[in-house]
């Protein structure tokens, strides 16, 4: 990823002025120029290095929401099959400008990275995961994928979180990125995870070198002590106390500059708080936007909003490994999901309406790479032309939390189910020169499917 | 029942956007009743700028940001009424954002509405609302047409705007869609030289002008008789229900009972749905006034910036709001879905508490010059937590809050008595009562 680039801008204007720049692009086209690209970023210590060595081998679990419901068959699929042709009609991807990874599928033109990560053997794709539909809506289903009960119940505390709780209590174990609170699927019962603001900025309580500061960050945290307050008045005196006690320890992950790009600098700080080594095991970082009703395809299938944030994400998912730490790196699983996929057919909005069955993506060195579950067949659709679900999502959950983070399945998620054989140890670490050959390789076709990645989230 | 200081304060909390202790003070001694209805028939300041005091050509993000300041200077200045706090429930509810609608002069004409229709009828609101080119554009049923449906708008109507998820079936999303297509913007035309036209417009050729079964009911449904069946047909229970609970949940806690909700429900349609008689019977009801009630909701970050500003005599200018509200996770006009805001919990997390703290640490440097605690010198201990705690119009409030104020207070006198004048100021703003509402 390039430094802003002001004429390319100004030159897609040019030749698209029909397609309007989001908020994001116009503000950054009149401030000039992008920060910091993806690239040059965060390069961990020395010291930082040596103790993540000493760190143990625990996998690290990183959650990438999806949020709006990600188009599955337009990220990963059979963009040559007639029938995928005749169904998708104008937002079929144009096959010659994806990315093949044999068994007919190829990645979307904007997940180039991510396609030389799968043909390294690195990520997994787990295909026609939902459930049985209940309803379409966003915020329910997204509500069942993360609460994961059985029967699809919708609790208030989530699939992660439970696991959470059964780990130790420091309040970095579990760390929500990008300053939107904490998602549900991190939600426990007494896990105190940590969410991380969007950017950098002073972290109040980060300051200790202040006698002062001292006597209030010391009031602040007497205001959360337990008492008969009534449930709300207690916690937000806890969260305060929770802020003053977190800030120093979390404030290294902002000191360096990060990308403007939110996704891109979420995915760094996510890949420094790793690098820090403070016993972290679980983060989610959210990408929102997938709601494609409309405008999901531009003039080619290389371009569109679908497009673009395929783009930032595939950078970001690059940006985030090539950030981590040897060490850390190697106990990294990263997963991919969404609260469904999008209808086959498209609407008349040049877009998608919400869908059922979907892909879930895993990506890391401990993934055992390939094609998991059965893709539901093109010409099986349901009554309303959407995908039939054939793996459960709490058989890929069971398989993370048992394959993966280590614990029971059964208890996390209520009752056992089937698990996919989706992780093992780390592969062995390629060389140095041929990760430097495969990095030379990936940049001559950058020019071609490099764009900007700039994305105001919003479903 | 004559009104304390505390009740009239929580009153203000939830009513209103808050009121400083002086305000507080012009309801004590009113009956509840009479306090509810001088909030119900205050009318804000009457007279509402036109589009030209945010008008800013193509750049929809500068007049966005002038947007913020406008509304929270009138939050903050204001006298205390419903009305501010309503706008903001209903925005909230008909959630739309700028991010995706990117025409600032649409946000403010739905603004508009919300004004003008809010203390009206649900059902003339909801179709003015439905039916502006802010929502056409957000919910995409700009494009809707025979043929293509696309169900976005029909989707969140239901399930957001009037009777909730649970209550509709996938056959009635489809049924929905079609019976909107054709609502649409004007879009692009050749007179128009293929520049986009927001305004709404009917086009009758790209109405599904068929039969559709839409709630179990068989005929050629359009728009406007959909909201009339949402509204006093067959879903009339399930809209009231939805609406009462969810109003019921903003402006008193979040856990009412079925009971509760019923009767609110009952008494929302017997009045032809309308908004303010339902607000009335919310304000009035018991449940609003007990003691599990107060402090039972966590400030959203625009409340709690409102009420903190008006305290400390600040208005938008030089307070960086919008920059502030994004930190805090709260962007006016731009909220983070067709779902809009969360509640409580939604609000409270370390990312966001750092914001919150950037901020009041920030407000700290300025008290002594503002003047907000002065002559605290010959004051014991305990009478200087009372100045701070009547400061934030805080008069209910735990042990530990007050304890630990008065443990701050003679350490910092003892140690570093010139800083009187703001640490127990900026630690003020962090206790719990302050946050909540």
């Amino acid at each position: 990823m390039t430094d802003f680039d002001f004429d390319k801008l100004a030159n897609q204007m040019e030749r698209d002025p029909e397609r309007p720049l989001n908020l994001m692009q116009r503000r950054r086209f009149l401030q000039g120029a992008l920060a910091a690209g993806g690239a040059a970023v965060a390069v961990p210590t020395m010291f930082a290095e040596q103790a993540a060595a000493q760190a143990g081998n625990d996998t690290i679990f990183v959650t990438v929401t999806l949020a709006g419901g990600n188009d599955g068959l337009n990220t990963v699929g059979p963009f040559s099959n007639g029938r995928y042709r005749d169904l998708r009609k104008g937002l079929a991807i144009n096959p010659a400008t994806a990315h093949s990874i044999g068994d007919n599928l190829s990645f979307h033109p904007s997940m180039r990275r991510t396609a030389t990560r799968y043909r390294r053997g690195d990520v997994a794709i787990v295909r026609g995961v939902g459930e049985p539909l209940k309803d379409h809506s966003h915020f329910s289903n997204l509500a069942r994928w993360q609460s994961a009960n059985p029967g699809g119940q919708i609790s208030g505390t989530g699939w992660v979180g439970r696991w959470l709780d059964g780990q130790s209590n420091s309040q970095f174990t579990g760390l929500a990125i990008g300053g939107q609170g904490v998602p549900l699927h991190f939600r426990g019962s007494s896990a105190p995870v940590t969410d991380l603001p969007r950017g950098g900025g002073s972290l109040y309580g980060s300051d200790r070198s202040n006698q002062i500061d001292q006597r209030m960050y010391r009031a602040i945290r007497q205001m959360g002590k337990e008492s008969d307050r009534g449930p709300w008045v207690n916690r937000v005196g806890q969260v305060g106390a929770q802020a003053i006690d977190a800030a120093q320890a979390v404030a290294p992950a902002f000191k360096n500059e990060l990308p403007e790009d939110r996704l891109i600098a979420d995915m760094v700080v996510a890949a420094r708080m790793i690098n820090l080594n403070l016993g972290t095991r679980a983060l989610n970082v959210w990408q929102s936007g997938y709601d494609t009703h409309d405008n999901q395809i531009g003039a080619s299938s290389g371009v569109g909003d679908h497009a673009d944030l395929l783009g930032e994400l595939d950078v970001a998912l690059d940006t985030f490994f090539n950030t981590l730490s040897a060490p850390m790196a190697e106990r990294v699983i990263v997963m991919l999901y969404s609260e469904f996929g999008r209808r086959v057919e498209p609407n008349g909005s040049n877009g998608t309406d919400h869908g059922t069955a979907n892909h879930v993506f895993f990506l890391g060195r401990r993934v055992k790479g390939g094609l998991y579950g059965d893709p539901p067949p093109l010409n099986q659709l349901d009554d309303r032309g959407d995908f039939q679900v054939t793996v459960d999502f709490r058989d890929v959950y069971a398989t993370v939390v048992e394959q993966g983070l280590g614990g029971s399945a059964a208890s996390i998620l209520g009752q056992g189910y089937a698990t996919l054989n989706l992780f093992g140890e780390s592969k062995p670490a390629e060389s140095a020169l041929s990760r430097r050959a495969q990095e030379i390789r990936d940049r001559r076709k950058e020019d071609a499917d490099d764009y900007l990645l700039l994305h105001t989230p919003s479903f | 029942m004559a009104l304390s200081r505390a009740g009239a304060a929580h009153l203000l909390r939830r009513a209103a956007m808050g009121g400083t202790t002086a305000q507080i003070d012009t309801f004590v001694g009113l009956t509840r009743e009479q306090a509810v209805n001088r909030l119900l028939n205050t009318s804000g300041n009457p007279s509402l700028p036109g589009w030209g005091r945010f008008d800013s050509g193509d750049r929809f993000w500068v007049a966005h940001e002038k947007m913020i300041d406008w509304w929270v200077d009138r939050m903050i200045t204001a006298p205390p009424s419903i009305e501010e706090k309503l706008t903001l429930f209903l925005h909230d509810h008909f959630a739309t954002g700028i991010d995706k609608v990117e025409d600032a002069r649409l946000m403010w004409d739905q603004h508009l509405l919300l004004r003008q229709h809010g203390q009206g009828s649900f059902r003339v609101l909801l179709e003015k609302i439905s039916l502006g080119s802010a929502m056409l554009i957000y919910l995409d049923n700009e494009s809707n047409v025979k043929g293509a449906e696309q169900e976005n708008f029909a989707r969140e109507l239901m399930e957001l705007f009037t009777i909730g998820n649970g209550r509709f079936s996938e056959r009635d999303v489809v049924a929905m869609a079609k019976a909107w297509t054709g609502h649409n913007t004007v879009g692009r035309t050749r007179e128009n030289n293929w520049k986009y036209d927001p305004t709404y417009v009917f086009k009758a050729a790209e109405h599904n002008n068929t039969t559709k079964t839409l709630f179990g009911i068989k005929k050629n449904w359009n728009a406007l008789e959909t909201l009339d069946e949402l509204c006093f047909g067959v879903k009339a229970t399930a809209t009231s229900d939805y609406i009462a609970r969810k109003m019921f949940q903003f402006y008193a806690h979040t856990n009412p009972s079925q009971a509760v909700v019923d009767q609110l429900a009952a008494g929302f349609r017997n009045s032809g749905l309308n908004i303010k008689e339902l607000l009335k019977s919310i304000l009035l009801h018991p449940e609003f006034w007990a003691d599990s009630t107060r402090y039972a909701l966590v400030k959203s970050p625009v409340e709690f910036m409102v009420d903190n500003m008006r305290r400390n005599g600040l208005r938008s200018d030089g307070e960086h709001v919008r920059w502030r509200m994004e930190g805090m996770g709260m962007v006016l006009f731009e909220p983070p879905n067709v779902a809009g805001w969360g509640k409580n919990g939604y609000w409270l997390g370390t990312a966001r508490t750092w914001a919150k703290s950037r901020w009041t640490n920030n407000l700290k440097w300025g008290a002594d010059e503002r003047g907000v605690l002065q002559n605290l010198d010959n004051l014991s201990s305990d009478q200087v937590v009372n100045v701070i705690l009547t400061f934030f119009s805080i008069f209910e409030v735990s042990d530990q809050t007050r304890n630990n104020m008065k443990v701050l207070i003679e350490t910092t006198r003892e140690e570093r008595p010139w800083a009187m004048a703001y640490e127990p100021f900026a630690v003020g703003m962090f206790m719990p009562e302050v946050q909540c509402a």
